[in-house]
């Protein structure tokens, strides 16, 4: 199928668009959905999640299965997780991983379609109870880093100051602790 | 209204009132979890879910600060109780279908549910009335923490929290605000709004329908990221965007007045005349009727109907809950005969 946009290329992009009961679908290659969903490709990743919007239902894993399908890297896997059998075309299938170990497995497949879709794939949320060692104070410095920004942003700069000795602290206990193993 | 099988209050959310209210009708937060070294309820056998399922019943009966709480597994609940879950939100329609190893832990006060074996092994959920994702977050929260303390949740560093459909990976926090939005879509700006809302990283979509037709003008505005924001974070730029589209709504209902009152009139008043008197009422039919006559109301154009919430009427013309206020199970025809003389008569309408 070609390109709705500039009738030259294939088209590997398939939207479909439902807007005031009327439903338009919209095949366009890679180079139109660059140029249609912002002005370069950098602008591409940021804009896209607005595209997707329209498309993408996030409660339903089918939504997911497209975009694992319609994904721009294109062509089969054998690629399959040792931990829980589920394979390459499991997940274009049902639009799920099997099991905890998949996320590592299918991690480089993933990341293009999260990034598209968050803007990032850097976990940014709560630091879990369990978690301990290492893994904590990582985890503690990447969540004090992102309140550093936001404080310097609105000019706060004595509580900034604060937060940027609390992650020097945290960063001297996490080189101990890596010089301890 | 308090149903005896299921000992748990229900439709707080509907008959209380909460900030931004009625426009904003009401908070919804979910978080997923799923144990380490299981496989995702999908991928598991029934062996699996049902080892999942009571190492969840455990921790739910032995921890006393969960004592509010109570596991029912979902095998032991009549299909128009699940219905009733259902339409309070507290379930998935897909859940609601019913399966092995799946059961639902319902706090006393009807604000707090928790699917086991949906799609994630926990579905953890909270819902008040009103803007209130800050107050929701807590709750959620409050009981992510408590489970914590004897469940080992799978996550990973960069991750986050892992769930079966990747689209949730990270704080696997999902936040929804339900707002009743007749001004915007009479006003043809509903789409402009959508526009506005998806490129704040927020999805939008109808409440009861298809793609973009949105029943009853009620529609769910939820967080897009999980990923590269933190909860607080997700949640603040959620209530903030809320806040503009109740401010827009607000507007649009003025011009309604201000530009149009005479077409604005007719159709308020064709709503309630239609409720007055037709004979069967479906549900879809209903729910349109009632948010135009609710908007009515609530720009003064109507007088309030004694002792009547509309915002609660407009959920208690659903199919389950409809057969539970009358007691019975009837087929698709008289369900709406049933509708319609309900809504006449919770109404005080005088209609034939
Ligand atoms: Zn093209
Ligand atoms: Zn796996």
């Amino acid at each position: 199928m070609l390109c709705d946009e500039c009738h030259k290329d294939l088209a590997t992009v398939h939207l479909t668009k439902i807007m005031d009961d009327e439903t338009t679908e919209l095949h366009l290659c890679e180079e139109c959905t660059r140029r249609l969903a912002g002005e370069s490709s950098l602008n591409f990743f940021f804009t896209f999640p607005k595209l997707l919007a329209d498309v993408l239902d996030l409660e339903d894993p089918q939504s997911f299965a497209k975009l694992f399908k319609e994904s721009l890297f294109e062509g089969e896997s054998t690629l399959s997780c040792s931990t829980c059998g589920t394979t390459f075309s499991d997940i274009r299938e049902s639009g799920k991983l099997g099991c905890g170990e998949c996320y590592e497995v299918f991690r480089a497949r993933l990341i293009p379609i999260l990034e598209k879709i968050h803007g990032s794939c850097q976990y940014a949320g709560k630091v879990p109870r369990r978690a301990e060692g290492q893994m904590k104070t990582r985890l503690e410095i990447r969540t004090l880093r992102r309140r550093l920004e936001e404080l310097v942003k609105r000019e706060e700069y004595e509580k900034a100051a604060e937060i940027r000795d609390r992650i020097k602290d945290l960063e001297g206990k996490l080189a101990a602790s890596l010089k301890g193993e | 209204m308090l149903n005896s099988r299921l000992k748990v209050k229900l439709g707080n959310w509907l008959k209380e009132r909460g900030p931004w209210s009625p426009i904003v009708i009401s908070s919804r937060m979910r978080l997923a979890r799923n144990l380490k070294d299981f496989f995702f309820p999908h991928h598991a056998d029934e062996k699996q879910l049902a080892e999942i399922s009571s190492l969840i019943r455990d921790v739910v009966i032995n921890d006393p600060a969960l004592k509010k709480f109570t596991f029912i597994s979902l095998e032991e609940l009549p299909f128009l109780d699940r219905l009733m879950l259902l339409e309070e939100h507290l379930i998935s329609p897909d859940f609601s279908a019913g399966g092995k190893g799946r059961a639902v832990v319902l706090s006393r006060d009807g604000r707090v549910s928790i699917m086991v074996n949906e799609e994630d092994h926990l579905r953890i959920q909270s819902l008040l009335p009103g803007l209130q994702l800050l107050e929701t977050r807590r709750m959620v929260d409050e009981i992510d923490e408590r489970l914590s303390l004897h469940l080992d949740f799978a996550f990973l560093e960069n991750w986050g929290y892992l769930t079966a459909c990747p689209t949730n990976v990270g704080t696997a926090m999902r936040a929804s605000v339900m707002m009743h939005l007749p001004g915007l879509v009479m006003t043809k700006r509903m789409r402009e709004v959508v526009d506005f809302l998806s490129e704040g990283g927020t999805a939008v979509r109808g409440l009861f329908g298809e793609g973009s037709r949105a029943l009853g003008n009620l529609y769910q505005i939820s967080n897009q990221v999980t990923l590269g924001e933190s909860e607080e974070e997700i949640i603040t730029e959620l209530s903030e965007v809320c806040r503009e589209v109740v401010k827009e709504e607000e507007k649009a209902r003025k011009t309604l007045l201000r530009e149009d009152e005479m077409e604005f009139l007719d159709r308020v008043y064709r709503a309630l005349g239609t409720l007055s008197y037709a004979k069967k009422v479906s549900f879809e039919e209903a729910i349109e009727l009632l948010s135009t006559l609710r908007l009515g109301v609530e720009t003064g154009l109507l007088p309030p109907f004694d002792g009547i919430d509309l915002n609660e009427l407009m959920f208690r013309v659903r199919p389950a809950h409809l057969q539970n206020f009358i007691k019975k199970s009837l087929p698709e025809e008289e369900q709406d005969i049933a509708r319609a003389s309900l809504i006449k008569e919770r109404l005080n309408l005088q209609g034939g």
